[in-house]
């Protein structure tokens, strides 16, 4: 009578605990780092406008930069003053000044995270040393490192000044995934900054944080000179 | 990373850890269908046991005792037995049967005891020794390492620890659940064979005495 409950728990426990091993084999650990769904992107210094950065290269990020905050308001005036010689001139997208279309137009990156935003979101702004000016305005806690990107051209036969809206997704290997237009304005600058933006590389997710695609916003403002 | 590349990454104290955890997993199973079968209805069982001794009907009731098969069952049925050998013998024989049924009962929980002990306290060993390979390394690399590489071994070697605890407080929160699911059955057998061995006692007297009125009324 006694040993027949001993044996059966046995087995039982043994199947129990081969269950549990099969179970952890798929059981994914994760940090719980890197993974929010909504991102915000660090920007590299260092990187000469319009050129795309050495994969892998250190790129700074956000938190390094919130003390160039102030520079925001010149940085917007001097957008809108095409005489002037300034670092803007370079960071718009022009339509006459083709050989430098690669130049980097004003970014504005901010997270979708609107919950985070109306409570704790920043605006940050800041220069690379290679001469651009950026703006992020931002909500989300993680962040995806650049390691490589590619400005939009000027379309030909176009004379818009419209800023170009996308939202984007971030595959966990760092390319970028569906891109959807969030502001309908003129098909072939949208076309120009979609291509464009297929081509961004992102720092891939850490193999032990969760897989998940991330979404960020990105507006590309289009000017002319 | 999945969990099981995780729980690989321990060592071979893991194995220990699984072991033991099979081990407690199976000694719990177990218990429970022990403790499950030896539970006991006391009144029913009570008013129906008193009811047929006082018709005198001791082999009723040790058939009654035989189709319960609980270890309460058990008990009184060997100390029925010894019936007709005397109130003493009966008692003795109560104790006696009391004293395996119980042990029938606590079988496996020191088992349990000393894997709630020894299960957090391998997985400390686990810690130790990688904790060990962890600053042999570094030693190794002239200790040129980032601090990466120093937290891959810290929490590689705390993986033991994690599993030892995730093995050791169950097994002792069960221990626990256990002796005080027995030791509440001790006290019903205790409750049941004090009321019976009264009865029994109730029984013989009054039982001798009507011997007696037949005997004078034959």
């Amino acid at each position: 009578m006694n040993k027949n409950p001993r044996n059966i728990s046995y087995i039982i426990s043994i199947i129990l605990h081969a269950i549990l091993i099969v179970v952890f084999a798929f059981i994914n650990f994760s940090t719980g780092l890197g993974e929010e769904e909504y991102v915000t992107i660090g920007f590299g210094s260092g990187i000469s406008a319009g050129t795309s950065g050495p994969p892998g290269q250190d790129i700074g990020t956000l938190q390094q930069q919130p003390k160039q905050e102030p520079l925001k308001k010149d940085e917007q005036q001097k957008v809108e003053l095409p005489k002037a010689r300034t670092y803007d001139e370079e960071n718009v997208i022009t339509k006459t000044d083709k050989k430098n279309q690669k130049d980097l137009a004003k970014e504005k990156i901010r997270s979708l995270n609107n919950n985070q935003q109306k409570s704790g979101g920043t605006e940050n702004s800041g220069q690379g040393i290679g001469g651009f000016g950026f703006e992020l305005d931002f909500g989300g806690k993680g962040i995806r490192k650049i390691y490589s990107y590619i400005l939009p051209e000027y379309p030909e036969g176009v004379s818009k000044e419209i800023d170009v809206k996308l939202k984007f997704t971030i595959l966990p290997d760092g390319t970028v995934g569906k891109i959807f237009p969030l502001i309908k304005a003129d098909a072939r600058l949208e076309m120009a900054a979609i291509n464009s933006l297929r081509q961004w590389r992102f720092e891939p997710l850490p193999p032990n944080a969760k897989q998940v695609e991330q979404t960020a916003i990105i507006t590309f403002p289009y000017r002319l000179q | 990373m999945d969990l099981l590349s995780i729980f690989l990454k321990g060592g071979w104290v893991m194995y220990f850890i699984l072991l033991c955890s099979i081990i407690a997993v199976a000694v719990v199973i177990e218990k429970f269908i022990v403790l499950r079968k030896a539970k006991i209805n006391v009144p029913a069982f009570l008013i129906k046991i008193r009811t047929l001794l006082k018709k005198k009907d001791i082999e009723g009731a040790i058939n009654f005792c035989m189709q319960e098969r609980t270890p309460v069952s058990n008990i009184v049925r060997k100390g029925l037995r010894k019936f007709r050998f005397g109130h003493q013998r009966v008692v003795e024989a109560i104790e006696s049967a009391g004293r395996q049924e119980i042990g029938k009962l606590e079988k496996g929980l020191s088992t349990l005891a000393t894997i709630s002990g020894i299960a957090p306290l391998l997985g400390f060993l686990g810690t130790v020794t990688g904790m060990i390979n962890a600053f042999m390394k570094i030693q190794e690399l002239q200790g040129s390492v980032s601090p990466a590489d120093l937290a891959g071994g810290i929490w590689e070697a705390l993986i033991t620890t994690a599993f030892g605890l995730i093995v050791g407080i169950p097994a002792l929160a069960f221990y626990n659940y256990f002796v005080n699911a027995i030791n509440k059955l001790v006290m019903d057998i205790e409750l049941i064979t004090n009321d019976i061995i009264d009865v029994l006692d109730d029984t013989s007297k009054h039982g001798s005495t009507e011997e007696d009125e037949e005997e004078i009324n034959l």
